[in-house]
């Protein structure tokens, strides 16, 4: 097809605006996947993600349009992630395109991430067309959020389509606009081979397939291509696209947005924001790629059964593949033994690493509670990075300690202000600004620790303001603050996963309720254990799981024996996912227990 | 042989609070359709010899004496041990009698307890006056091998209420004690109705009382629940505990036949229609011998290691030394046998759990 009638697009929007609807009433619309096959939020091909309603990937589909002009146009739709801790995966989709559609929620109006999405890409010099979803809803006020996206974010609203992805109202106006607002890319298909990296996975079969925006020239089976920062030279086995069912091609093109496969089995040759060449006429320069993502928050993951830490590392390598933001090196637990030390980009982020290694490589770990990085100065003039709190040095040989702080952008209605400058000042936030957004919202702006933020800022935030919040945050530099590490013992031993950097006002409060909700997710065992913290050598709180004295079935005759054995599968299951630490048996939940408790 | 026959009348006049056995409202509809199925079911085996039989359920004592007469005919004449389960508000002096001719010599009477408020808790439809009448009828029947059923652990009970019913029940002079902490099953009143459990500490304090008084008094903790005078053991239920087959017959009945178990449909309606329509449990030997030992270690007599051995293809003490090693202090040795002291019986499950994680 001719270049001038692609068009390559992503839809942008704040968590549950409606983009993964949209992108399926696009996908029907185009006929691109039969009714018979499709079903709801179709690119979100993984489990997790249907059971969430999140996406989690970005996803690129080829899907061809007839316009009403009665020309064929050629559309690669890249539906990407909402949630904050995905940003880069949203990032990586937009270097991938050449325009991107806006979907506001026509009721919930601009949020933060709609904000923070828009920034991306306008960075990424993509012509933004905005849409409103949800329009026939009652709440629905299309005009007053259009208003809102014009002076807020600056964009010209007066032709933007009102729309309900759900019923599927104006969404043929939309694939209209699209040819006609979205430009066509620009490159050339005879100049040497450029094609963006952004995004790659593990196939058994073929090893590794990378998915690529052709920015230059073209691929086809047989090239001689050649990785540009790594050197890597490999030959093509097969190109093609996703429809979004995969389809194999005779060659990707200038413009293009597919796959390449080339028989590629390692790992390290494939890095996601490099640049692919044709080697027998390579590209004089690579394409500009972009931000690479550092992991903000850090924890342990280790096998529950250590004779598996080498299906882990395996693992852990091929999710990188799909994952880029994804770090983690081997790391070592006396509690725990072998496991890895492993960086993401927030919360939840680490909880789908950590369910996906859990569904996908069947198997069964303990992930011990989230860290910052921080920046401890010592004594003698030196500066160590510590992700671990176990790997704290002693006290005596520490002069200060920094930790990473974040500047938040928080949007939330007039009436929430109050409780929110409660929660961000108990969160130790330093006020920066607030400003009035239109007639019932503000925009707050809080310094605050990153290790504020990924303990239970987010479930807190929505309880005080009923949800009606939104929030995004970046990083913005290390200041000092006055941490120790607090140490938990069980049965009277320190269990060095459990180990803790907390802010030293907060110590005595955290320390209690650890200790008790330790109390109650470590089950009973014969004989009497107490649960303690402990600063330096100091215990601060104290308390005791009981013996158990009866675990019984009562009654158990014939007929209960199918019933009875149930019971005791479950309390088998249980077992299975304890950790023996000394003499004590440890549920994986205890080593997130931080993360659950309610210190107020 | 098959030793022993369960058969389950899944009839009560009124739902008890804390129970989610098969039952339902005795219902005219149903009831002569069934009583024909259950006569089927239980002829085609053809039983001409039998240990032991128990009628439970339900509440096998709302049967009218010509449908109870009609199903006990369904099997031999001489059993060594006939058991009904019986509630004190269906069970008269005349029907008393009437079992007694047809061959019941053991009732396992539903009390429950003997207090008034706690019955009324238990939505049971009896007084603890009536109870001590009717185990007085018991014991003037002829029928000295009996037992009740008491229930601690309940909703606001105390641990003087308890005492007070042990108190009672020495008083009464019974042979046999069936006694169960209560457990909230999910499909009961008091599991739909959000009753909270009883704090397992004061709940282990009341069968720490409980057992302590009964071994006083004479009475041998046979097992978990069960405690009895020298003599007074249930053989119906030594048959389920020492790894034995049984018939089970009727709706919502389970029975065990060449060591496979199987469960008769709980639904009345399809039994009604189309019999039995059992599912066979099909599990492997070492599965097996998994039941076997859950259910043994339960009773005073423990299991058999050279028995088990033999039947299930394995050597216990081999197969199982991390977990007898484990739990040492809990297992005593006699002979062939292995058994649970006291405290281990407390702890039985996770003494089990531990069992099950070897494969």
């Amino acid at each position: 097809m001719d270049q001038k009638n692609v068009r390559n697009f992503c839809i942008i929007a704040h968590i549950d605006h409606g983009k993964s609807t949209l992108a399926d009433r696009i996908l029907e619309l185009t006929d691109t996947v039969e009714k018979r096959e499709m079903k709801d939020q179709i690119l979100d091909s993984m489990d997790l993600e249907r059971e969430r309603g999140i996406t989690i990937k970005l996803n690129a589909v080829q899907l061809v349009y007839h316009a009403k002009d009665g020309q064929d146009y050629l559309f690669h739709l890249i539906d990407t992630p909402g949630h904050v801790d995905f940003t880069y995966e949203v990032s990586r989709s937009l270097a991938a395109c050449d325009g991107a559609i806006l979907v506001v929620d026509a009721a919930q109006g601009v949020q933060a991430q709609t904000l923070a999405n828009v920034y991306l890409a306008l960075e990424n010099d993509l012509e933004i067309l905005p849409v409103l979803n949800k329009v026939d809803l009652p709440s629905a006020q299309p005009e007053v959020v259009k208003k809102e996206i014009e002076d807020l974010i600056g964009l010209d609203c007066s032709e933007a389509v009102e729309i309900s992805a759900k019923s599927g109202l104006n969404v043929d106006k939309v694939l209209e606009e699209i040819v006609h607002k979205l430009p066509s890319p620009k490159g050339d298909k005879e100049a040497p081979t450029q094609a963006l990296v952004f995004d790659s996975f593990y196939d058994s079969y073929r090893g590794i397939i990378a998915f690529v925006s052709v920015k230059n020239g073209t691929i086809k089976p047989k090239d001689k291509i050649r990785f540009m920062a790594t050197g890597a030279e490999y030959e093509v086995t097969e190109v093609g696209v996703r429809t979004p069912k995969e389809v194999v091609e005779d060659q990707l093109n200038c413009g293009d947005v597919g796959w390449v496969s080339a028989a590629i089995k390692n790992i390290e040759d494939v890095r996601v924001g490099d640049t692919i060449t044709v080697a027998s006429n390579p590209a004089s320069e690579p394409l500009s790629g972009y931000r690479e993502m550092h992991p903000m928050v850090y924890c342990g993951l280790y096998p529950v059964d250590n004779a598996r830490y080498d299906d882990l590392k395996e693992a852990l390598s091929k999710l990188k593949l799909n994952d880029a933001a994804l770090h983690f090196e081997p790391e070592t637990s006396q509690a725990l033994g072998f496991g890895f030390r492993c960086g993401f980009l927030g919360l939840l982020h680490m909880d789908v690493v950590e369910e996906r290694l859990e569904r996908e490589y069947n198997l069964s770990l303990i992930a011990t509670s989230p860290s910052v990085i921080y920046h401890v100065y010592k004594t003698d003039g030196t500066m160590e990075e510590i992700d671990n709190p176990s790997a704290l040095p002693e006290p005596q040989k520490v002069d200060h300690i920094e930790e990473p702080y974040v500047k938040c952008d928080i949007m939330v209605p007039k009436e929430f202000v109050g409780p929110m400058m409660d929660l961000c000042q108990k969160k130790r936030g330093e006020y920066v600004d607030l400003q009035v957004l239109d007639d019932v919202r503000m925009m707050m702006v809080y310094q605050m620790p990153l290790s504020e933020i990924i303990y239970d800022f987010f479930d807190k935030m929505k309880s005080c303001t009923k949800g009606y919040a939104s929030f995004d945050y970046e990083f913005s530099g290390y200041r000092t603050s006055s941490l120790v590490k607090m140490d938990i013992l069980l049965n009277g031993q320190i269990v060095d996963a459990l180990s803790t950097i907390v802010f030293r006002d907060f110590a005595y409060n955290r320390g209690n309720a650890m200790a008790v909700k330790l109390k109650d997710l470590i089950p009973k065992q014969q004989f009497e254990i107490p649960v303690q913290a402990a600063i330096g050598g100091k215990i601060i709180a104290r308390t005791n799981i009981k013996a158990l004295r009866k675990n019984v079935l009562a009654k158990c005759y014939g007929g209960d024996i199918s019933r009875k054995k149930k019971l005791l599968e479950k309390q088998k299951e249980g077992k299975k996912r304890m950790k023996m630490v000394g003499s004590v048996e440890i549920p994986q939940e205890a080593f997130m227990a931080v993360l659950s408790m309610d210190d107020d | 042989m098959v030793p022993s026959a369960y058969v389950h009348i899944p009839f009560c006049d009124s739902i008890c609070a804390y129970c989610d056995f098969v039952r339902i409202q005795k219902n005219e509809q149903f009831f002569s359709l069934w009583k024909e199925k259950l006569i089927q079911e239980i002829q085609e085996y053809k039983i001409s010899n039998l240990h032991t039989l128990y009628f439970g359920g339900g509440t096998p004592s709302v049967l009218s004496l010509d449908d109870f007469t009609s199903i006990r005919n369904c099997f031999p004449k001489d059993i060594d041990e006939f058991t009904v389960e019986c509630n004190p508000e269906s069970l008269d002096e005349e029907k008393l009698a009437s079992y007694v001719s047809l061959g019941v010599n053991r009732i396992s009477l539903g009390v429950q307890s003997f207090n008034d408020d706690l019955l009324k808790v238990c939505r049971r439809r009896h007084t603890s006056n009536q109870a001590k009448k009717v185990i007085r009828w018991i014991q003037e029947s002829g029928i000295h091998n009996f037992s009740v059923d008491l229930i601690f652990g309940l909703p606001d009970q105390t641990m003087e209420d308890v005492k007070r019913d042990i108190f009672t029940f020495l008083s009464l002079d019974i042979p046999h004690l069936s006694i169960y902490s209560l457990q909230i099953e999910e499909n009961s009143i008091f599991g739909k109705t959000g009753v909270e459990p009883c704090d397992p500490d004061l709940e282990a304090d009341m069968f720490e009382y409980i057992t302590k008084t009964l071994e006083a008094a004479g009475y041998i903790h046979y097992e978990i629940s069960s405690f009895c005078k020298p003599g007074y053991y249930s053989k119906h239920n030594l048959a389920y505990w020492q790894d034995k087959d049984f018939y089970g017959f009727g709706c919502g009945a389970s029975g065990r036949l060449d060591g496979i178990r199987y469960d008769n449909t709980t639904s009345l309606k399809k039994y009604c229609l189309k019999g039995p329509c059992s599912t066979y449990i099909p599990e492997p030997l070492s599965e097996r011998g998994m039941d076997a030992i859950m259910m043994a270690l339960r009773t005073k007599f423990g299991l058999n290691i050279r028995e088990w051995n033999l039947k299930y293809q394995n050597d216990f003490k081999n197969h199982y030394a991390t977990v007898l090693d484990m739990y040492r202090e809990y297992f005593c040795f006699e002979g062939e046998c292995i058994y649970l002291n006291d405290a281990g019986l407390e702890i039985l499950n996770t003494i089990l759990v531990d069992f099950m994680m070897i494969e």
